[in-house]
């Protein structure tokens, strides 16, 4: 292999942010309960660094210095993660909780969503206590839920600091096999613990805690979502136009949300690093006029572009996605200042590098993930792609160029989405190609309108175009999003699939710039092995039989999965409810995981038969399993025996008269049964011993046979 | 493979020199803060927390008033108890009192609903009431004329037992022949019967009931068996009295009973049908009549007489008499036009508040419907609610 494949001289930073992105990756798979250790060897080995730093080294030793730095940056990638998590400051609320005891707590509010029912704020605990003369100073944050309600005048706001009172307990983990995993998304918000108050125990003690500087802002996005609101009459385009121009989320609907993610095309929707870029190639069309190479003209260029980037990213509310473009684009654009020979992914190394340092929680965050793996994408490939056509006319011109845009983003994001988002849309060429220009025409005219709207005719007259585009942009997403298998779903990738995938692509990237042929044989060879678990996971979905009862509040869910064949006992819901809502968001993965192509859902007071399965009012069986289903005291005459009684929606009974009617193994209570009616049977079964499962207590009951 | 990793690791001298102030920083913005808090102690400027404090100290307590009277031993609103009368005590006394404000709305509601408090031990009937809340305030009830009121709660019925006692001494029994489709009141009365038998008897002839045979007797639900005993052997029924009205004629009865129909109600139409209409009909009450024209105006009109079955509590034996009486002629006057209604003109029996958002909300995306398909489309209608939904709903 030549030398000059990867070019590493002109990319310390990469060099830099490898072994300490791997840092942060190795505590995914130990972490250690004291730093102290790490610390010691962190020490030792900056000391090394300081010696080679001082010490002549030879030709031949010239690596000697990459070692222990490599060490030292892998363990600083390791110990910040430690450091940054609120769970190991000395401070943390966590040492003061007791079970089932009201705390004191003072804290500001840093967040704060509002659901369909309920806000969520998520609080940073100032102070916590049993009474009034007994607080501590702590620190942590803390998620609180309050009820929406007619009672509540005001419901507390970014910034205000609050007093309440109520009991703290650990966010759960996922309850049903291979559902969204709040605790771990919440973990890296570094939020670990939660609590539902009622609405009365919580009083505003100063509103407006926030720096001086956030609340211009915020005052600031007030104004400007009012300018919009005037401009943009109607609900549809307020809502795409306030999140494109202000990133203001609020007023979008899930209707409008699931058409753009449906079209590959959400980050219009969100503000993103395309946002900065389109703001930075307009600052620089406007400066072309003056044309120089001078070192002055370039920095001052490089600067007012990046104090235009940080204007941009506080007016739209500097959420973490902006911020973190907002970084991302200081680096390029200083990097530009530099002069032309600044390796890009030297830069884009540096930013993530300080980003990182900043947050080590963003490495596994999927938008900071997705937004670099594009970038990425776009300056590796997108000039290879684009040579391989070519066209005279400038229109196809300028359309190929904004598709291979596009095509190399998605090239590179595509394992990743399909591994979080399991779909794929099948028209991101067409909505880049389609929707992506006018959103930046949309943009531009947004801000145009921010700066000309006190003027008479002017105002109004940017006002329509604006409209206009907006209106336009959300035709074309809603069209496409029409047009037939626009959206691709079902898939699931394991994690090792995913990385094999890139390690494949790496490949292919090589074989390229080597004109190699031999070189493709690595991803070739890893295709292969992809292509193998991937046949023998299909075979095995073909043989797997399970039973799973899901966890669902206050519903009961029961699939019977034969094969790629479910049959699901459930009420049926129509589709658009909440409750069908909870229980899609509760079931649709595992079903995906296990590639169920046929559902077959039955009501529970019916009887139906299926070539393994049988369900009659209540009593089930499924292979050689038999199983009761029971929301009442049954009345058969014969004493029926079964594997297990599932009780659900409450039964009216209790398990020493069941032990008359039916004979059992285990009995399992679900979630839809209310908290005491469960810990009654409980010690009911206990006094008997009996087996029973609660899948509040431990999840989903997942049966294989 | 060698040259790559070297090539990886040769840092250049500036390089190096950056990179050792690099770790330098980071390293420091790593552990520094821990080493700092560990030389400084925190001091807290003591004035301001104090105050802090305190306005903590007024919420738990106040907190605590309102909940349990009593837990935090801070508090600094003291519950006031002062004599007073649950009965007409507003939410303000309560709560001064110590009752956190939502037993206090319990109260109120309890109160509105016609709920009394006939003596101390009720008030513990308030949900959210506590043993320690009565305990500290049942000396400070007070109610009207106490004890009166206590002896007579109990009573729920006094009236009609002094007035059944009055006729009971007044009346003698007579036992004659009688029948008891033509029988008035006082004749039933001579016959040892309760007024309230009378009077169920009476309101079954006027809604049109009929006793073909003596055993329908039993069908008055207050007449005790040793009464119909008593009675029975003095029952005599005229046939040719027996009247047929909204009533279907049995085809197993005898001729005779066919030829004295004597009026037969013309059936009516179900959407013009007035509340006098629908009291005509056999086993239509005032209360099943409201029912059904409430039923007919918030769906805009019937389109078929199976519709009957959805009015709440409608028997399918009072359905199975009523239905040859009734017709549909006219169609439903109020539909929807589904394009241009707002939320609230969408709602309908069929149609919940929530559906109507989603429906609209779908509308202002897509823009107008077209054909019921288009309307499945949203995914909120089942396919047999959607098909029931059809007649009332207008594409224009």
């Amino acid at each position: 292999m030549k030398t000059n494949l990867i070019n590493w001289r002109e990319m310390p930073y990469v060099r830099l942010f490898i072994p300490f992105a791997l840092g942060i990756i190795g505590t995914e798979f130990w972490q250690p309960k004291s730093p102290d250790i790490g610390d010691i060897i962190l020490l030792l080995s900056m000391l090394c660094i300081a010696f080679v730093v001082f010490t002549k080294t030879t030709f031949q030793r010239r690596w000697v210095f990459g070692i222990p730095l490599s060490i030292f940056l892998f363990l600083l990638g390791y110990q910040s993660v430690f450091y940054h998590n609120e769970k190991n400051a000395s401070n943390h609320f966590e040492k003061l909780l007791d079970e089932n005891e009201e705390k004191i707590i003072v804290g500001i509010v840093t967040d704060r969503v509002e659901k369909a029912t309920n806000f969520r704020l998520t609080v940073s605990v100032q102070k916590m206590g049993n009474e009034a003369d007994s607080m501590y100073d702590v620190s942590g944050n803390l998620l609180v839920y309050l009820k929406k309600d007619t009672l509540m005048e005001q419901p507390p706001q970014y910034g205000d600091l609050i007093l309440t009172k109520g009991k703290i307990a650990a966010v759960e983990s996922p309850k049903n096999p291979d559902a969204f995993d709040f605790q771990r998304y919440l973990h890296f918000q570094n939020i670990h613990y939660q609590s539902f108050i009622q609405n009365e125990d919580i009083k505003i003690l100063t509103p407006n805690r926030a720096n001086p500087i956030i609340q211009i802002i915020s005052h600031w996005q007030i104004q400007l979502i009012e300018i919009l609101k005037v401009h943009l009459p109607t609900e549809r385009e307020f809502a795409v136009g306030s999140a494109l121009i202000l990133g203001y989320r609020d007023a979008v609907t899930e209707e409008v949300k699931d058409a753009y993610v449906g079209t590959g095309s959400m980050h219009i929707l969100a503000v993103s690093g395309m946002h900065i870029l389109l703001i930075f190639n307009a600052f620089e069309w406007l400066l072309s006029f003056y044309k120089s190479g001078s070192r002055r003209w370039r920095w001052t260029k490089a600067l007012v572009s990046i104090l235009l980037i940080w204007i941009f990213t506080l007016l739209t509310g500097a959420g973490a996605s902006v911020v973190r473009a907002a970084v991302m684009s200081t680096f390029i654009a200083l990097g530009k200042g530099w002069g032309r020979h600044v390796s890009i992914y030297n830069v884009l190394a540096a930013s993530a590098f300080a980003l990182l340092f900043w947050n080590p929680f963003w490495l596994f965050d999927v938008g900071f993930q997705l937004s670099y793996l594009a970038v990425v994408g776009i300056v590796y490939f997108q000039p290879k792609i684009r040579k391989l056509l070519i066209f005279n006319n400038k229109i196809t011109n300028w359309a190929w160029k904004a598709t291979t845009v596009g095509l190399s983003a998605q090239l590179v994001v595509t394992p990743i989405s399909l591994y979080y988002f399991h779909q794929f849309p099948t028209y991101f060429w067409l909505s880049g190609l389609l929707a992506v220009p006018v959103s930046s025409g949309a943009l531009y005219s947004g801000i145009a309108l921010f700066f000309t709207s006190q003027m008479p005719y002017l105002g109004a007259f940017i006002g329509k175009i604006l409209f206009c585009l907006v209106w336009t942009m959300n035709e074309i997403v809603f069209f496409i999003q029409k047009l037939p298998l626009s959206i691709l779903t079902g898939f699931w990738l394991s994690a090792i699939s995913v990385l094999g995938v890139y390690v494949a692509l790496v490949g292919i990237a090589v074989a390229i710039k080597t004109r190699q042929l031999k070189v493709l044989l690595y991803p070739l060879s890893i295709a292969t092995v992809l292509s193998l678990l991937f046949a023998f996971s299909n075979i095995k979905t073909m043989q797997q039989r399970e039973i799973v009862v899901y966890h669902i509040n206050k519903n009961t869910v029961i699939d019977f999965i034969d094969g790629q064949k479910c049959y699901a006992l459930s009420k049926k819901y129509s589709s658009k409810s909440d409750t069908a809502n909870k229980i899609k968001f509760a079931v649709e993965n595992h079903r995906m995981r296990l590639k169920i192509n046929e559902l077959e859902t039955c009501e529970f007071n019916v009887s139906e038969k299926y070539p393994n399965f049988i369900y009659h009012f209540g009593i089930s069986q499924f292979q050689g399993y038999k199983m009761a289903i029971l929301d009442n005291m049954p009345t058969n005459n014969l004493i029926l025996s079964v594997n297990t009684v599932l009780l659900h929606q409450n039964a009216r009974l209790n398990i020493a008269d069941l032990q008359q009617r039916i004979r059992f193994d285990s009995v399992i209570f679900d979630g839809s049964n209310a908290r005491w009616r469960v810990e009654k049977w409980k010690n009911e079964c206990r006094s008997l011993n009996i087996s029973y499962y609660d899948t509040s207590e431990k999840g989903a009951w997942v049966k294989e046979l | 493979m060698r040259n790559f990793l070297t090539s990886y690791f040769y840092y250049s001298r500036g390089e190096r020199n950056g990179v050792l102030v690099l770790v330098i920083l980071s390293l420091s913005l790593l552990i520094l803060p821990k080493i700092y808090s560990l030389m400084i102690k925190p001091t807290n400027s003591i004035a301001d927390f104090s105050a802090f404090e305190h306005e903590i100290a007024t919420f738990v307590g106040q907190k605590a008033a309102d909940t349990e009277g009593g837990g935090f031993s801070n508090q600094s609103d003291e519950p006031v108890l002062f004599p007073f009368n649950p009965n007409n005590a507003t939410k303000e006394d309560l709560m001064r009192l110590g009752l956190s404000p939502r037993v206090a709305t319990t109260f109120v509601h309890f109160r509105e609903k016609g709920g009394r408090f006939f003596k101390k031990e009720d008030f513990k009937k308030i949900y959210g009431i506590k043993e320690s809340d009565y305990k500290r305030l049942e000396d400070y009830i007070e109610l009207e004329n106490d004890g009166a009121f206590s002896s007579k709660s109990y009573d729920r019925t006094p009236q009609y037992n002094q007035y059944n006692a009055s006729k009971e001494t007044q009346r003698t029994i007579e036992l004659k022949p009688f029948d008891p489709n033509t029988a008035t009141e006082t004749e039933l009365l001579s016959l040892g019967l309760e007024v309230r038998t009378v009077k169920v008897l009476l309101k079954y002839r006027e809604k049109g009931g009929q006793f073909r045979t003596k055993d329908d007797l039993k069908k008055i639900y207050n007449l005790s068996d040793i009464d119909f005993l008593r009675i029975n052997s003095f029952v005599q029924i005229a046939e040719n009295q027996i009247i047929t009205k909204g009533y279907l004629p049995n085809v197993q009865n005898n001729e005779a009973i066919k030829k004295s129909v004597i009026q037969e109600p013309v059936p009516v139409d179900l959407n013009r049908a007035t509340m006098d209409d629908l009291l005509q009909l056999r086993g239509i009450g005032r209360t099943f009549a409201l029912r059904i024209i409430e039923h007919r105006e918030r769906l805009g009109g019937f389109t078929s007489l199976n519709q009957l079955k959805e009015v709440y509590g409608l028997p399918d034996s009072t359905l199975y008499f009523v239905m040859p009486f009734l017709r549909l002629i006219s169609s439903p006057q109020r539909k929807i036009k589904v394009n241009t209604a707002t939320i609230e003109e969408l709602t309908h029996p069929y149609l919940i508040r929530k559906q109507a958002e989603v429906i609209v909300r779908y509308r202002v995306n897509h823009g107008a419907f077209r054909n019921m398909d288009d309307i499945k489309k949203v995914g909120v209608l089942s396919e047999n609610v959607a098909e029931k939904l059809k007649p009332y709903i207008v594409f224009d």
